[in-house]
């Protein structure tokens, strides 16, 4: 390369001006690019103990906000509540092709497709049990849960935020008599419960049956489900 | 033979050509699983214990309430418990649960992956029993209990298998067993109830008399492995099905097997995983990284060989034949059937995906699998379920007593999710044995042996244990009017 020169002459008016090209920067207001929420304050509050609780606030609130994207977990038992959903509201324009005349009018158990999974989506009801828990009115709830709560000795705690629908539907999910309320969502487990032979009480189905009717999706999933697929959990 | 025979005209004498003997066939879709995204691998084997439990103890319990509702010592009646922890110390009391041993030398993955970076790995035990002593438990939702006492040692017991036991809690804890009971033989179906079931339901009427049943080939670990050693022997069998070989008398034999049932190990080593050392060198020679599977090392020649041997089979017999542990199929059980896209010629006498009940001539089937064959019912597996408990039970090599248990445990894999993989069943087991079949055959085991034993409710279960045919030469031949096995051995004479 030839050495450098070093040139005195007057120079040519600036070269940006006559060119075409917009300038470009990448600093300033226009092109700001972090989020002004936590970067801003760190540096003062480090400093300020009144603040750490502050800080450790934002903190937890820009980690909470990837947990937008659902887990796999999340996923599968919203299938499910989504499964049971249809189910319970069938719509009837949908022709099922693989109902057949010995489904509805209750022949003798036909050979299925998936043997090893309990036959087709859908099934799962013994005898008329969502009629009967669709009958059941909410004083009847009320009574069902009165009965419980005499059984104890003390008054349950932490609950008295609770509705008593969803009161009935986390008692039914802590009872292990019925199998793990983990992985699975909670219509189905009563459905599975029952298919075993283990006469879960019809008042929870009324009680899912009424929360599905609302549109509520979140009770489908146990709230320990919840607690023990979060990610917040230290290990 | 005189010397005019082979350079004479075509005459017209009629030579007696034998006919195969026909056979009904139905197969069932137990162990079928759902197809792609209805297949969920989220849940828990939780559920699976716990749907196992829930399936069977009411059956235990019915059978442990019958036996011991008069047993009394020293005056006291044992006294049923609902929940494992509800014993008390000195009560005589039943309980039933789920049996848990504690084998310290199962794999256990934790520790496999540990061991992987710092040793090399041991090499795998033939059985699990560390020689400590046993450590058995029962198990329900509540918890688990220690189960001690000289009884135990005369008792099969492996992890999974449903259990009613009698006794008393002693000052350690423990509970001493003084008797055990297990679920026994299920309901075993009528001959031709399935078959005459699904008549009645399509509207056709019984038919009164069926055709005499002929016999049915079993045959396992055929092991092809795509190179000459395996030539002769095959093609033995194969010109023996097909009434090719020996004299008119055995032809007449063959022509009345109307089935072939291949029970497993069809392919060898189908699909090597290489090792590490085996990658690392691939990569240095070539140059570059292959990561994962090769698919230039496939070598298509056993699948091939074994596809020619069915095409020339299956013109003249229906086959059945069941993946095993090195078939190139899923090694987690239930394993689904393998694909038609193995069998290009042969495939033609599959019966289409939807079609299921076409499925009469080539049936490639699940393990385990069930099915009808002329109006009996066959269950069978490739053998990883029995060898699975052949690992748990110390000082026993009688794969009979095995396959017994696990018929009187009604559970077709006993170990299946702790050490045997399997599908993560959520709604119930399908495992457990609904109704009882009239035999029993188990394929890929050292040798050839057979029982018939009995269940509470006069059931009669043939148990047939199949060799391997690459090591013994061995088929197995069962009359299915009379359920009695026999053999026939091929042998290639080596002048020495």
């Amino acid at each position: 390369m030839p050495p450098k020169r070093k040139s005195t002459g007057p120079r040519p008016v600036s070269s940006r001006q006559s060119s075409q090209q917009p300038q470009l920067s990448f600093h300033g207001k226009q092109n700001r690019v972090t989020k002004p929420s936590a970067a801003q304050q760190t540096k003062a509050s480090k400093k300020d103990p009144a603040r750490q609780n502050e800080l450790a606030q934002k903190d937890a609130k820009t980690e909470a906000e990837p947990e937008d994207e659902p887990t796999t977990a999340d996923i599968v038992i919203e299938q499910q509540a989504e499964e049971e959903l249809q189910d319970a509201h069938p719509d009837p324009l949908q022709h099922s092709a693989t109902v057949k005349a010995e489904d509805v009018l209750g022949g003798r158990a036909a050979q299925s497709e998936v043997g090893a999974t309990g036959g087709a989506i859908g099934t799962g009801w013994v005898a008329d049990e969502e009629e009967q828990a669709r009958k059941i009115s909410e004083t009847q709830i009320k009574r069902y849960w009165r009965e419980k709560e005499s059984v104890r000795l003390a008054p349950r705690v932490h609950q008295e935020g609770l509705s008593v629908h969803e009161k009935v539907l986390r008692e039914f999910d802590m009872t292990g008599h019925y199998g793990p309320c983990i992985g699975i969502a909670r219509l189905k487990r009563w459905k599975r419960a029952n298919v075993l032979g283990l006469k879960p009480p019809i008042e929870v189905l009324a009680v899912m049956l009424k929360e599905m009717e609302e549109g509520n999706a979140k009770a489908q999933r146990a709230h320990v489900d919840e607690l023990m697929s979060s990610r917040f959990i230290e290990t | 033979m005189k010397d005019d025979d082979l350079l004479s005209a075509p005459s017209d004498q009629q030579y007696v050509s034998l006919e195969r003997t026909a056979s009904t066939y139905t197969p069932l879709a137990t162990y079928n699983l759902p197809k792609g995204e209805n297949r969920h691998y989220q849940q828990q084997y939780a559920d699976m214990y716990f749907a196992r439990l829930a399936q069977l103890k009411p059956a235990v319990e019915k059978l442990a309430s019958e036996a011991w509702a008069e047993f009394e010592i020293a005056g006291e009646t044992a006294l049923r418990k609902d929940r494992v922890l509800d014993v008390r110390q000195g009560e005589l009391c039943w309980v039933a649960g789920t049996v848990y041993m504690e084998m310290p030398l199962k794999p256990n993955v934790l520790e496999d992956i540990g061991k992987e970076h710092w040793i090399a790995a041991p090499p795998p035990r033939i059985k699990y029993d560390s020689g400590i002593g046993l450590g058995i438990m029962l198990e329900d939702e509540s918890g688990r209990l220690r189960l001690t006492g000289g009884f135990l040692h005369e008792c099969l017991l492996v992890t999974g298998a449903i259990v009613a036991v009698v006794g008393t809690e002693n000052k350690d804890g423990d509970f001493e067993v003084l008797d055990l009971r297990v679920p026994d033989l299920p309901r075993q179906p009528v001959r031709w109830e399935l078959e005459d079931g699904n008549g009645a339901l399509n509207g056709k009427a019984t038919q009164e008399v069926r055709p005499t049943a002929g016999k049915v080939a079993i045959v396992s670990g055929l092991a092809i492995s795509g190179d000459e050693g395996d030539t002769l022997l095959l093609d033995l069998l194969l010109e023996y099905l097909l009434g090719e070989c020996a004299e008119p008398s055995m032809q007449g034999d063959a022509a009345k097997v109307s089935r072939l049932i291949i029970a497993g190990n069809s392919l060898s080593n189908s699909s090597p995983i290489p090792t590490r050392e085996e990658v690392v060198a691939a990569s240095k020679k070539s140059g570059r990284k292959i990561y994962g599977y090769d698919s230039s090392s496939y070598n298509a020649a056993p699948t091939d060989r074994f596809d020619q041997w069915l095409a020339a089979l299956l013109p003249s017999m229906p086959v059945t034949l069941l993946p095993g542990e090195q078939d190139p199929t899923s090694t987690s059980l239930p394993q689904p059937p393998i694909h038609a896209a193995m069998f290009p010629h042969a495939r033609a006498y599959m019966s289409l995906p939807q079609a299921r009940e076409d499925a009469s001539w080539f049936d490639s089937t699940t393990n385990p699998a069930e099915f009808n064959v002329d109006g009996f019912r066959f269950l069978g597996t490739g053998g990883q379920p029995v060898d699975d408990v052949y690992k748990y039970i110390s000082d026993c090599e009688e794969r009979l007593e095995m396959m017994e248990a696990m018929l009187r445990w009604r559970l077709t894999a006993p170990t299946a999710p702790d050490t045997l993989w399997c599908y993560p069943f959520q709604d119930g087991d399908q495992f457990v044995m609904k109704e009882c079949p009239h035999i029993f055959f188990v394929g890929n085991q050292p040798k050839f042996e057979t029982a018939v034993i009995e269940g509470p409710v006069g059931q009669q279960v043939r148990l047939v244990a199949v060799p391997k045919f690459r090591d013994t030469g061995e088929l197995v031949i069962v009359d299915v009017e009379t359920l009695v096995p026999e053999v026939v051995k091929f042998e290639i004479f080596e002048e020495g």
